[in-house]
């Protein structure tokens, strides 16, 4: 699947996008972004306080318990603030 | 008076990418300005000078969120209804004279300090909304299931005592004033505003209002520039239309170099050409151009004239305004002693295409859509030519392709700068 990194989740990461394929157990974008936070310390810091990060699943706003699936597209990045 | 040295913005020449050139300037330019001290009303948009530190907590003491009643968790029944008489009432700025005891109720108000316990122990650790319980004669009827802790806010739970709250460089807005004022500061160290000198050049320009005459055009960058100027809380000094000469232009540049800061221009500083601002610049100090890679952008002129930052935008509208955010507002941050915050970007879906090489970054000016539910939509705002000012108008922000992107399909996500990030 793709993942889409923005603002300071993309400065912590380090990349901006990538295509990452997690194990078999990896069905939600909350087991998805725990599964990333192991990928290393830039990830463990960006995905420190998940109420600070949204998320979009193939461009539709999701909550942490939405399934995530091999060919999606999955972006992260702070809440937009308003104007 | 901090000076600069004259080959602060030197390049080996080439084209840069813009994080390189970001990185330079945090590298080599230094704050020129100086630090005061303003009252609290006084502090928006000011950069701060020191970090803020708290000398007390917010909020001071364990309080309540609610209207309601202080009581032990413990007092209550798990699996039915508790009775436990109120005994006594404490409101917001006021405080219990005694502990509270256990198996009693105290009637609080939001903000209200919880009381104390009995030989200087706990005291109640949770609160109970009037809404939730009933009053029966001279005692509170409260109902099972409330979790420990519920309505009740902690000491120091917004700010502790003892930590940085502020940190230097911040530009500050409405939410820091009131936490300076949360912790009893009367004012504040700031920097003083960085005094920018904005002048245009060329025969062709006239000033607004004036008459205009065949073949003459308005100053407009002047203006636009003004405004960029003084979003970032710069103190500008508009020096107008200088005449197309050399030594007025030296005289004029040597003149604004003692009491400013910063000199700023757009357009007649390119290389190669019949350029008297680039010789009143290098007879007064020296020249560099930064060739980003950048489009739309056209090399940036930077350099120091009498130990003061020189900037020379390119002439085109809608160049002054992209390379003003990526370039000049980054120098006059670093110069203002502000932090060079990079603005965000958010992704937005593109309901067009776009080729491009690499090698450079691009911008797209675009309007948005809401969507409800998912990612807003871009489409591309106003007229396909770069000089065209009203298309920055018409746009809410610019997408930004990055310098390896090879361009954009129809549908795809992509990365959405909005303008109300960085003019400002």
């Amino acid at each position: 699947m793709k993942l889409l990194y923005f603002a300071w989740v993309r400065q912590r990461i380090g990349v901006g996008n990538e295509m990452v394929t997690p194990p078999d157990g990896v069905a939600t974008v909350a087991a998805l972004v725990e599964w990333l936070r192991g990928r290393g310390p830039g990830y463990a810091e960006a995905f420190r306080d998940t109420r600070a990060i949204r998320c979009a699943v193939n461009q539709e706003y999701v909550e942490p318990d939405h399934p995530v699936a091999a060919g999606d597209e999955v972006a992260f990045f702070p809440p937009v603030t308003g104007g | 008076m901090v000076q600069l040295t004259d080959d602060c913005f030197a390049f080996d020449g080439g084209l840069i990418p813009v994080d390189q050139a970001l990185a330079r300037v945090r590298e080599r330019i230094v704050p020129v300005t100086d630090v005061e001290t303003v009252p609290l009303d006084a502090g928006l948009g000011r950069v701060l000078a020191a970090d803020v530190v708290a000398g007390m907590s917010v909020p001071p003491h364990d309080n309540s969120a609610v209207d309601g009643w202080a009581v032990y968790a413990d007092d209550l029944a798990a699996d039915g209804d508790t009775r436990l008489p109120e005994g006594g009432r404490v409101a917001a700025g006021g405080h219990l004279d005694r502990p509270q005891r256990r198996g009693e109720a105290v009637r609080i108000f939001t903000g209200a300090p919880m009381p104390g316990g009995p030989d200087g122990g706990p005291g109640p650790d949770t609160v109970f909304m009037q809404e939730d319980c009933r009053v029966d004669g001279d005692a509170v009827v409260f109902p099972p299931g409330i979790r420990r802790g519920a309505n009740r806010r902690f000491a120091g739970e917004d700010v502790k005592a003892g930590s940085v709250v502020l940190r230097a460089g911040r530009r500050l807005g409405p939410p820091d004033i009131g936490l300076a004022a949360s912790i009893g500061l009367v004012g504040l160290p700031v920097r003083t505003a960085l005094r920018v000198a904005v002048f245009s050049t060329g025969d062709e320009v006239r000033e607004p209002g004036a008459e205009r005459g065949a073949g003459a055009i308005y100053d407009s960058n002047r203006f636009t520039l003004k405004a960029l100027l003084r979003s970032l809380g710069c103190a500008v000094t508009d020096l107008g239309i200088l005449a197309d000469d050399r030594e007025a232009i030296r005289a004029a540049l040597v003149d604004a170099a003692a009491t400013h800061d910063v000199l700023i221009t757009s357009g007649g500083v390119s290389t190669g050409e019949e350029d008297h601002v680039r010789a009143a610049v290098e007879a007064e100090g020296r020249l560099d151009a930064w060739r980003l890679a950048i489009k739309p952008g056209r090399p940036v002129a930077l350099g120091v004239v009498r130990g003061k930052a020189f900037l020379g935008l390119p002439g085109n509208p809608v160049a002054v305004v992209v390379t003003f955010l990526h370039i000049a507002r980054p120098v006059l941050m670093a110069l203002a002693g502000a932090e060079i915050r990079e603005a965000p970007r958010f992704p937005v879906r593109a309901d067009f295409g776009y080729r491009k090489k690499p090698g450079r970054r691009e911008y797209v000016r675009v309007r948005i859509e809401p969507v409800p539910g998912g990612l807003p939509i871009a489409r591309r705002a106003g007229s396909e030519g770069a000089g065209v000012l009203s298309s920055l108008v018409a746009a809410d922000g610019l997408v930004e392709l990055a310098d390896d992107a090879m361009g954009l399909s129809e549908g795809d996500t992509a990365a959405y700068l909005p303008f109300s990030e960085v003019m400002r």
